[in-house]
């Protein structure tokens, strides 16, 4: 595969351009494994570190926040070794709370404004993985009632008999997602408890 | 709201701006007292935004379909992979059953070795080479390395598996071998003496292989306790001697004969 340059990446990423995520894939993804096995990490745990990264790269690109001081290789290795600490961080934190009242915590280069920005992405993933699960009925009431389909057109396209029951199926749908993400193991750990 | 159910439908209301008059109102006073609702309505909250932002949904579309692709790519590598590996062996398997002197280990067609039984063919004055089967032994590919015998060298490669038992002796207590040494030399055309004391019922048995693991000499029984082997017949190299109790190993050596 022909490699892209940066610029040609972000552009494709901004563009949803499949040959430029692939190309991600095949050429970034084998670094990010790398770093996280070589911190006790999982192939699983790469898989999820990168889809945040990707899409922290995209949000960025998007939101025009992207200000790139270095390779595009590099700067994505960096988003996904912060998202790596932060997990890991809070895997040592839990296990030991209690030393790090007397010892510096890890965490001391890791802001509150950077960890809610990646809580975020980490709920993100779990809610796209939990809706891909979801029966295909569900996603597409979703999707359609959020592009603001009258009730009455979503039970015309998807065979339901009245609105009324497009509207139930709508929030028994929505109930599911919820009760989903909230028995996710992961969802308690990226969420601000009170 | 009648039960604990109905408070999705008024997260739900809330969040969308539908919840309006008294409803809200006791919402409102559910959510200051209860964190688990405020938990639930704010992410119920996230969920509407997550599932309003149309780009980001796309882009993780995207995002799926290459994953899934690579999986589908790579379970098709394997399967192109496991279909060549599949031809390769099939086209290797035909070659060397089609050209069986150009393998490079030994092979063989049918289990029969070369061998040369002294005792049977001296009397009549020639040597004959007899096809004998020899389980329990290498079989070795009559062919291309019956072309190897005539390289001296070859003759002198040790036999590894009759290697490490040379100088074994058990059943000391009931057969006790007298003469020779375990390791023999010899010049072509010398005999060579064996004594042992046997004290069992059963007579052992004597056996004579080349490095090849043919079988040169084999006497079934043999009586008395001792015997005289002549060697001229025998081509310089290393050979291996045994004496079996019973089809059992009781004692192992090693001949050399060299000029």
């Amino acid at each position: 595969m022909r490699p892209f340059s940066d610029s040609k990446i972000i552009d494709g990423i901004v563009n949803k351009r499949p040959e430029v995520i692939h190309f991600m894939y095949k050429d970034y993804f084998p670094l990010i494994l790398a770093l996280v096995e070589k911190n006790s990490g999982t192939l699983q745990d790469a898989q999820d570190i990168f889809q945040e990264g990707q899409m922290a790269l995209y949000l960025r690109c998007r939101d025009h926040e992207l200000v790139l001081n270095c390779a595009l290789r590099s700067y994505f290795y960096s988003i996904c070794r912060n998202l790596w600490l932060q997990r890991l961080e809070k895997k040592y934190r839990l296990v030991y709370e209690p030393d790090l009242l007397v010892n510096e915590s890890v965490a001391k280069y890791i802001t509150k404004e950077s960890i809610t920005r990646e809580q975020k992405l980490v709920r993100h993933r779990i809610f796209w993985k939990h809706f891909n699960q979801l029966p295909e009925d569900c996603q597409k009431v979703f999707l359609m009632y959020f592009d603001k389909v009258p009730f009455k057109e979503v039970a015309e396209k998807l065979g339901f008999t009245d609105e009324n029951y497009a509207k139930v199926r709508k929030y028994l749908c929505k109930k599911l997602l919820i009760k989903r993400i909230k028995k996710d193991p992961e969802y308690p750990n990226c969420v601000d408890h009170e | 709201m009648n039960n604990h159910e109905d408070i999705y439908e008024w997260i739900s209301r809330y969040n969308e701006g539908d919840l309006k008059g008294e409803d809200l109102k006791r919402f409102l006073q559910i959510l200051a007292s209860d964190p688990e609702i405020r938990a639930d309505t704010e992410l119920d909250r996230e969920l509407t935004e997550f599932f309003k932002d149309r780009d980001l949904l796309e882009f993780l579309n995207v995002l799926d379909q290459v994953k899934r692709n690579k999986r589908q790519g790579f379970g098709l590598n394997c399967l192109l992979l496991a279909a060549l590996l599949i031809i390769l062996v099939s086209i290797s398997g035909f070659w060397a059953y089609m050209n069986p002197l150009r393998t490079g280990h030994p092979r063989i067609r049918e289990s029969v070795v070369v061998t040369t039984d002294v005792e049977s063919t001296q009397s009549q004055g020639k040597i004959e080479p007899i096809l004998r089967k020899s389980p329990g032994y290498p079989e070795i590919l009559i062919g291309s390395d019956i072309k190897d015998l005539n390289l001296l060298a070859a003759n002198f490669q040790p036999l590894n598996y009759m290697e490490g038992m040379v100088g074994i002796v058990t059943r000391t207590g009931q057969f006790n071998l007298l003469s020779p040494e375990n390791m023999v030399m010899l010049v072509p055309g010398d005999t060579i003496q064996f004594h042992w004391k046997n004290s069992g019922e059963t007579d052992p048995s004597f056996e004579v292989i080349n490095n090849r693991g043919e079988i040169i000499v084999s006497r079934e029984v043999i009586a008395g306790g001792s015997l005289t082997l002549p060697t001229h017949s025998w081509k310089e190299g290393l050979y291996y001697w045994k004496f079996l109790l019973q089809e059992n190993l009781v004692s192992v050596g090693k001949i050399t004969i060299k000029r």
